[in-house]
């Protein structure tokens, strides 16, 4: 019969126990779930990128000033709050509440940003006369062979996205009103989340915008 | 370590099994690059690599148990550390100066970024310009996901839980890409259009 000691609990990761990774559970769970939604990001990309290779023609609607200036203004922003989520988990981390509280709200402002300039841009496109299975007459007009699954394309990825950021904001409200009562732990789960918000743009970014430049 | 016996028969079934899968991936791999010979281009390239993968992270739980009961005579080196719980690890590295380190990733995040845009601003061809991209998305994802998320500082085993589906992930995502290619190609010639299967091969991307 084997005795249950420390030492047999903290013996080998992979021997399983209560500490697997030494991670805590949340933090685990946290993880779980980014590589799960970096699958679902995946296939959306992978779609988009399959519809695009495999089309004649595919609009290329973003021209360097001042659309390609604005996403790369919304790229700012956002690695900016990943910057200051990165201080507030520091700062929870030295117990300074007060602190990490204040850092939190900065990463949010700098979210809701992110979140008003691309529904500014949205609106921009959807005003051009885009929809998520048409294009608009001067587009087809430019790009006639052109797959009308631009606009799903980019609505679907983007909104996507931009309902995880949204998602997010919510996420650091909560903690950030009530952050007496959660931990450093905790603030750092909540910060994984941000950092893959983040992350899925690094890639949204090329792919969508860069990919798509107007240089006429 | 005392583990009972059954426990120890449980851990000698699961190391059989996943050394025979890892086996197997590496045969996949070894038969596909033998009958095949990259003919498929990328295709093949895409699943070699893939199957090499997956052998290796089969491979991986074995290798450590192995090392662990000292059977291993060429050790990861992963030496005293590999018994340290993580959060030693995190108190040690707080004491340095963290927050500097973490506006440095930030600042070549940044510049990564500059970079792509002025890719975009100068204009180069577009197959090239995919990859470039796609390269520095990864170099940029591996930035956020060591020092901003943490996991440069956690142990082995989660890094090896969560690295190798990510890359076994861009795998699969660039894996369809020489069939979007090929459909592209096969593409007859329009009838309105009247134009040439040359000019439709020659029109990619």
């Amino acid at each position: 019969m084997a005795e249950v000691r420390a030492d047999n609990l903290l013996a080998n990761d992979w021997g399983g126990g209560t500490h697997p990774y030494r991670v805590s559970h949340r933090k685990l769970g946290m993880w779980l779930f980014i590589m799960s939604d970096s699958l679902t990001f995946c296939a959306l990309l992978m779609a988009y990128s399959y519809a695009r290779f495999s089309s004649q023609d595919w609009p290329t609607p973003f021209p360097f000033s001042p659309s390609i200036i604005f996403s790369t203004g919304m790229t700012l922003v956002l690695l900016s709050s990943s910057l200051t989520m990165v201080f507030a988990v520091s700062a929870a981390k030295r117990r300074d509440k007060r602190r990490a509280r204040r850092w939190i709200l900065a990463t949010m402002f700098f979210g809701a940003t992110f979140i008003v300039l691309h529904l500014m841009e949205w609106e921009h496109l959807m005003s051009e006369g885009l929809a998520p299975f048409s294009l608009p007459a001067e587009w087809l007009a430019r790009w006639p062979n052109a797959s009308p699954l631009f606009g799903s394309a980019f609505f679907g990825i983007t909104g996507l996205h931009m309902f995880h950021v949204f998602t997010g904001l919510c996420y650091l409200g909560v903690i950030a009103a009530r952050i007496r009562k959660f931990t450093a732990d905790d603030v750092e789960v909540s910060g994984l989340y941000w950092h893959f918000v983040d992350l899925v743009w690094m890639f949204v970014f090329p792919l969508i915008y860069l990919l798509s430049v107007d240089y006429q | 370590m005392q583990q009972t016996k059954e426990k120890q028969k449980e851990i000698k079934i699961l190391n059989l099994i996943l050394i025979a899968l890892a086996g197997l991936s590496f045969l996949v791999a070894v038969m596909t690059a033998i009958s095949d010979g990259f003919r498929a281009g990328t295709d093949d390239l895409f699943l070699i690599i893939t199957c090499l993968l997956l052998a290796l992270l089969f491979a991986v739980p074995p290798l450590l148990w192995a090392k662990s009961n000292g059977l291993l005579h060429n050790p990861f080196a992963l030496g005293d550390e590999a018994e340290a719980p993580a959060h030693e690890h995190e108190a040690e590295h707080a004491h340095t100066d963290t927050n500097r380190e973490n506006v440095i990733v930030w600042g070549g995040l940044l510049f990564l970024t500059a970079v792509e845009v002025f890719l975009a601003y100068i204009h180069i061809q577009p197959l090239l310009m995919l990859i470039i991209l796609m390269l520095l998305s990864v170099v940029k994802a591996a930035l956020i996901v060591a020092y901003f998320m943490h996991l440069k500082f956690e142990r082995l085993s989660l890094v090896l839980t969560i690295v190798p589906t990510l890359i076994v992930l861009f795998c699969l995502f660039a894996i369809l890409f020489p069939d979007s290619n090929r459909l592209h190609k096969m593409r007859g010639p329009e009838p309105a259009m009247q134009a040439e299967p040359a000019e439709e091969g020659g029109q990619e991307k």
